[in-house]
């Protein structure tokens, strides 16, 4: 009987089979919000326990280090650098696979965080070889610090012990998966960067830049975004972090074309100052009117504002004042300015020629040029 | 003494009676009027299309701030057949401290500029200064107005006289 294995088209299928099955597996991310960071080097500083194999000498199971004297040290070992500075840090321990031949032993665990080392606690081992963790957060508490830890261990024992075997060491870092979210604060017609806005993202807050940006790292789930300008909230949005996003927050900031009118609407003023103001009297844009009387406000919140107009050289006297509420971009307001100001009354005299008529006699006398 | 000749006298007393009921028929029996020839340039109101040898433009004034009024509610209208010169001048002003500049600009009816006054409050007033323009035998065509007023630093109320005449 011919085996299985032995007809082409059957090894053919199984081999497409367990390459599909192998793609898959690779392609299937392992837990992603643990990650191990296995000793990769060490520097011989303290080489004061036994060695066995290949130095490292405690990133696999092959090799390992001893010691049965006390105060003994070895080190300073370092640790795989992480690639998840971008996810948020929950906590991180250390981990070492080890145990101790007799009774009374533990060794000492120093930890380097890039600016100095602290001695974290003990490590007891089993009598036979076991996983052994502590929890080094309170010191190592940022990527940076996961990516500059380093470690020495230093062997201890009471007065009847024996040898102490450390065969591997990793860091055991939890983290949460995290994306950047780049926000850009735009007005209505997405031309105008915002600076200044407060973006909240849920309760966290960042002020917009120069360019309008207000970006965060490490985000993850579902986060709301509202967006507050002089007061005024302008926009309110919901977002899945699934991916890394750029987004462009289209705010309900309109422009308005303002144009300053006599109180006898006769004309249009040239010169005047108009200040918008929001409900707590800050100033939220001026602009000085041109020779169409206008001005071009940008970047007014939807809301009720007030418009104040004032005029002299320095501005210091209000000719107009106006509530009103801005609902769409372009918006076309006309303030009458109602305040303060004078009246101008030009009669105009045609000078013609008067004179006598008699109307009977059909005779006329001119007599003189006279105004009437 | 020197005596009067009696028919003189009677003659110089008749002459002068005569002269009083001239003067009673003339007043009773015909009408004197005093009247005025229409003139051919008037002011032209363009609300209702109708001629005036009088207006008063009125303008709000603010303080350091132009109020322009490019189009006025008044135009200037040669009702004639034939072209006139025209002159305005600034005859008076009362409370010339309150503006800083006063300008009247003549335009024909496609916006080009005929002919302007202008002053601070002060100069520039009286017919020695006036300005002119041919104002053409249009039709229906009018010369409209512009008025530019500028506060001063302080405003109130200001009356601005007027001028305007044609060539004989």
């Amino acid at each position: 009987m011919k085996s299985t294995f032995g007809n082409p088209r059957i090894v053919f299928l199984l081999s497409f089979i367990l390459l599909f099955i192998s793609i898959n597996v690779y392609g299937v991310r392992a837990s992603p919000d643990k990650e191990t960071l296995y000793v990769n080097g060490f520097d011989s500083t303290y080489t004061e326990w036994s060695t066995s194999g290949i130095s490292p000498y405690i990133n696999d199971s092959d090799d390992y280090i001893y010691a049965k004297n006390g105060g003994y040290t070895e080190g300073y070992f370092t640790f795989t650098d992480t690639a998840h500075s971008s996810d948020t840090l929950n906590s991180v321990e250390i981990c070492f696979e080890c145990y101790q031949q007799g009774s009374g032993e533990w060794f000492e665990v120093w930890i380097y965080d890039g600016s100095g080392w602290s001695d974290m606690g003990d490590i007891i081992p089993d009598t036979s070889y076991g996983w052994k963790s502590m929890d080094i957060s309170s010191k190592i508490d940022s990527w940076t610090k996961v990516d500059a830890c380093q470690l020495y261990v230093v062997y201890q024992k009471a007065a009847k012990a024996d040898y102490t075997y450390v065969r591997r060491c990793y860091l055991y870092v939890d983290y949460t998966v995290g994306y950047n979210l780049n926000l850009r604060v735009l007005d209505w017609d997405l031309t105008d960067a915002i600076q200044g806005a407060i973006v909240y993202k849920d309760s966290d807050y960042k002020i917009s830049d120069e360019d309008g940006w207000a970006n965060w790292t490490q985000i993850s789930g579902t986060v709301e975004i509202q967006v507050k300008y002089f007061g005024y909230w302008v926009n309110s949005t919901s977002l899945t972090m699934d991916s890394d996003k750029t987004i462009d927050l289209r705010c309900k900031l309109y422009d308005v074309k303002v144009t300053v009118l006599p109180d006898n609407q006769q004309g249009i003023i040239e010169l005047v100052n108009v200040t918008v103001l929001n409900s707590t009297q800050n100033q939220i844009k001026s602009g000085i009117t041109d020779a169409s009387g206008q001005t071009y406000l940008t970047n007014l919140p939807n809301n009720t504002l007030t418009f104040t107009v004032y005029a002299k050289s320095d501005y210091s006297i209000v000719i107009g004042n106006v509530t009103q509420l801005i609902t769409n971009d372009e918006q076309a307001l006309g303030i009458t300015a109602n305040q303060n100001y004078g009246n101008t009354s030009i009669p105009w005299f045609m000078t013609i020629i008067a004179g006598i008529i008699l109307t009977k006699g059909k005779k006329r006398w001119w007599l003189k040029k006279e105004e009437i | 003494m020197r005596k009067r000749n009696l028919p003189i006298s009677l003659f110089l007393i008749f002459m002068l009676i005569g002269l009083v009921l001239a003067a009673a028929y003339l007043y009773y029996e015909w009408q004197i009027s005093l009247t005025a020839a229409t003139p051919q340039v008037r002011f032209f109101k363009w609300s209702d299309e109708s001629l005036y040898n009088t207006i008063t433009l009125s303008c709000n004034v603010y303080a350091d701030a132009w109020v322009k009024d490019d189009n006025a509610t008044h135009g200037i209208k040669n009702t004639g057949s034939t072209a006139k010169t025209t002159y305005i001048w600034f005859e008076s002003i009362t409370g010339g401290s309150n503006v800083a500049n006063v300008t009247i600009f003549v335009r024909n009816e496609t916006g080009t500029q005929l002919c302007y006054i202008t002053t601070d409050g002060s100069s520039n007033i009286g017919e020695a200064s006036a300005q002119s323009w041919n104002c053409d035998a249009q039709g229906i065509k009018t010369d409209t107005l512009k008025i530019w007023v500028k506060g001063a630093s302080a405003v109130g109320a200001v009356t601005i006289n007027l001028g305007m005449k044609t060539s004989e």
